[in-house]
């Protein structure tokens, strides 16, 4: 495992004040036996933390074993920051449980609402991008802040659709909503590719517009194509286009952390790992970690 | 109408097929009923059928998805059919909570099983076990059952062991009773398989 520098800078920049932990693995079951024979090679794993909230006995054993291993930075799915009702207090509690149990550097969650009016969607939902959703996050996050004190950074999500009452862009409603919550960003670059191409804007212009000096992790991973779309179904080898979005990223982002996000159609772990090096290697040479 | 409105009516649209398919063919009159006033009912209206459609399709495979992750076997038994009849199930149940897909793969397993015993003959007698199987593992690995009993017309160890491989499936008629057991709550599952020869010497 790569040593975990120490914070770099003494700026104000949200991610300059969180460690450098290198390049890992979004943790899947089926990996499990895979990541602590090759853990020489993952220098942290994102956890999903709806996996462990509740959780069997076995999997509580799986949580600790991993603990003992890997720096776990939790990744969450279903708080619905978006939600203009509010969070899910008892959802929001029992994450709050496990971030304190696992203790990281940084937790995770989406630019996304996953439930509303009683009905759960089961993913994640695009909010409008408005002055009035920016400050539903701004409220979400101050009430989970009051649960959680490990720093959180926000996801850019894909989206097929934009709710009808939205009135800015993308990313300027990312902004708004990193400035008024003061988290910082996880920036999925294969989401960010495929948003690009399915909403047919250049991805160049929209990184000018994002303030690059919060963007903590980064997520990467291919998607598969159906018809004349690009759909985010992590089930594929990164493509050639992500890598160099990510090169650019990490030339000019202070990233502490990447994660390869890969879900469906895993390969054998030497793939994985290939392109685990390959971002190490990127990163490396921007200076972003050992 | 506010931002709590409009979330209401995209996640009721998402999530449900009837109303969805009413939009599509009436989304003035839909929108009117989901409360939106005129200008907000033209803008609703105004949202790609196309685009509401796909994500909705995204939503419903990604729970297939989940649902075959714990179904595996089944899944691979019945082939088809099993999708059609998650199509059906979908928009009978609501998911949700922590462990949604544990309760949505259960929910589903037992609407299967009711359609399996429905069509008798139109499967084979041993896929009712398997999915009775599966259904009962997950019931299992819930930390706050203590004891899951299961009986079995076919040699259970087998059929699960065949199929896992992704071999023939090996049909032994061989009753049998599972058992997956904590000794206390919140304690780790054990599972054992009772062969009970009495009925089989019966059966024969």
């Amino acid at each position: 495992m790569a040593a975990v520098a120490a914070a770099v800078s003494e700026g104000d920049a949200f991610a300059a004040r969180l460690p450098a932990l290198g390049v890992g693995l979004a943790f899947r079951e089926p990996l499990r036996g895979d990541v602590f024979l090759r853990r020489a090679e993952i220098d942290f794993l994102e956890i999903t933390a709806d996996h462990y909230l509740d959780a069997a006995p076995e999997k509580q054993r799986e949580l600790d074993l991993l603990r003992e291993h890997f720096h776990l930075v939790p990744h969450a799915l279903d708080l619905s920051l978006g939600s203009a009702e509010g969070v899910d207090r008892v959802y929001l509690r029992k994450l709050a449980r496990l971030v304190r149990r696992l203790d990281p550097p940084w937790w995770s969650e989406h630019v996304a609402f996953t439930r509303a009016g009683g009905v759960e969607i089961g993913h994640l939902a695009p909010t409008e991008f408005s002055r009035e959703a920016a400050r539903v996050f701004a409220r979400n996050v101050k009430e989970v802040r009051a649960h959680i004190d490990a720093p959180l950074i926000l996801e850019n999500i894909t989206y097929t659709l934009t709710s009808p009452a939205t009135t800015w862009g993308e990313a300027e409603f990312l902004n708004e909503v990193l400035e008024l919550t003061n988290c910082g960003l996880l920036l999925d670059v294969t989401n960010l590719h495929i948003n690009s191409v399915n909403h047919g804007y250049d991805f160049r212009d929209f990184l000018e517009r994002l303030p690059l000096d919060r963007v903590v992790q980064l997520h990467f991973v291919g998607g598969h194509r159906h018809g004349d779309e690009l759909i985010d179904s992590h089930s594929e080898r990164t493509p050639e286009e992500v890598w160099d979005i990510m090169d650019g990223v990490l030339a000019r982002a202070p990233v502490r952390g990447a994660i390869l996000e890969r879900d469906e159609n895993l390969p054998p772990i030497e793939e994985l790992l290939a392109e685990v090096g390959r971002a190490r290697e990127m990163g490396r040479r921007h200076g972003r970690w050992a | 109408m506010g931002l709590v409105e409009m979330q209401k009516a995209l996640a009721r649209l998402y999530t449900n097929a009837d109303l969805r398919e009413r939009f599509f063919n009436d989304p003035a009159t839909v929108a009117r009923e989901l409360g939106f006033g005129d200008e907000e009912a033209r803008r609703l209206a105004a949202v790609s059928p196309a685009r509401i459609d796909s994500f909705a399709r995204s939503l419903h495979n990604k729970r297939l998805g989940q649902v075959a992750k714990l179904l595996p076997l089944s899944k691979r038994a019945l082939g088809g059919p099993f999708s059609e009849a998650f199509r059906v199930f979908a928009d009978t149940y609501v998911p949700a909570g922590t462990k949604k897909h544990l309760g949505d793969a259960l929910a589903f397993a037992g609407h299967l099983e009711k359609l399996l015993r429905a069509r008798k003959g139109q499967h084979p007698r041993w896929a009712l076990d398997l999915l009775r199987y599966e259904k009962a593992r997950i019931k299992a690995a819930d930390p706050r059952r203590r004891v899951v009993v299961c009986v079995f017309r076919h040699d259970i160890s087998q059929l699960v062991r065949s199929l896992a491989r992704k071999e023939d499936a090996a049909v032994f008629t061989r009753p049998c009773v599972a058992v997956w057991a904590r000794l206390r709550r919140g304690t780790t599952i054990r599972y054992a398989v009772y062969m009970v020869p009495e009925l089989r010497r019966k059966k024969n």
